[in-house]
């Protein structure tokens, strides 16, 4: 009998998440959806029958009210945001969709990282 | 290969311009563009790129996000493919730089549509375009020069 879910590491920094979204990509390949990360650190995954499954990382704040526009763009483009974790924001792409990569400008995708993250981590840093 | 992948080397000077652009620079960007709106000085944009000038051309009539990505697609037969990220980045400028308004909210969703000055930008960028193609055929297909 195959086991319904497992575990992994997931211990990503916010500079690696496109490793993170190949490692993702990798094990939705395999059959397996991400369902949650604990303590910023372990994965769970569920058995899927989906083969459309691909997953993007993002950073957003979603304590700013301009960010739920963000999320409901996405939303709507047939991305989910399926979790959080740290700087990183998951999302998965919906059932019967096939949308294109959230972030379609490397120049501005890194413009974005640059006021989200970036600027978040050296500050965090700042009175140590 | 995209900007997070370079391998330079930053020199000492370099590094600390770059975290005083990241910390400080970047978030003086909004009252810039704001203070700028109404300066004659303003920053122009100097060209558009591809997905810039089909988000422009979008919002010749009234659409939301979503319809924006959906009407670039249509309109080019899906070779220029506008991710929501990417919107998003270029309305939130467009916004700030006067060159769309938003119209109304409806079912949470935005509504955007162009305005004179977006226009002209617009039909600056058509002219521009049309420059070139017309240059690309005097060389290329051996049609006479004007």
């Amino acid at each position: 009998m195959k086991e319904s879910t497992c575990w992994r590491l997931f211990s990503y920094l916010a500079i690696d998440y496109k490793a993170a979204q190949a490692e993702l990509d990798r094990m939705a390949a395999e059959g397996w959806a991400l369902e949650q990360v604990h303590s910023g650190v372990l994965a769970r995954f569920r058995r899927t029958d989906r083969t459309d499954l691909r997953y993007f990382l993002d950073w957003t704040d979603a304590t700013k009210p301009e960010e739920h526009d963000y999320l409901q763009l996405c939303t709507e483009a047939g991305w989910e945001l399926v979790e959080t974790v740290g700087y990183l924001n998951i999302y998965a792409s919906r059932p019967g969709t096939d949308p294109l990569p959230i972030q379609t400008d490397p120049a501005l995708e890194y413009q974005r990282y640059r006021k989200k993250v970036l600027r978040r981590m050296l500050l965090a840093d700042l009175p140590s | 290969m995209t900007p997070l992948g370079r391998a330079k080397r930053l020199a000492p000077a370099e590094f600390l311009i770059d975290i005083y652009r990241i910390l400080i620079y970047d978030n003086y960007t909004d009252i810039r563009y704001n203070w700028g709106r109404c300066a004659p000085w303003r920053k122009k944009l100097d060209t558009l790129t591809e997905p810039m000038y089909y988000v422009l051309l979008s919002l010749v009539e009234e659409r939301h996000g979503y319809g924006v990505m959906q009407y670039a697609s249509q309109l080019t037969g899906g070779r220029v493919a506008i991710g929501a990220g990417t919107l998003y980045a270029l309305l939130d400028r467009f916004e700030r730089d006067g060159l769309i308004i938003r119209t109304r909210l409806e079912d949470n969703r935005k509504y955007y549509r162009l305005t004179a000055d977006g226009r002209k930008v617009l039909e600056e960028e058509f002219d521009r375009l049309r420059r070139q193609v017309a240059d690309g055929e005097c060389v290329l297909k051996g049609r006479r020069m004007p």
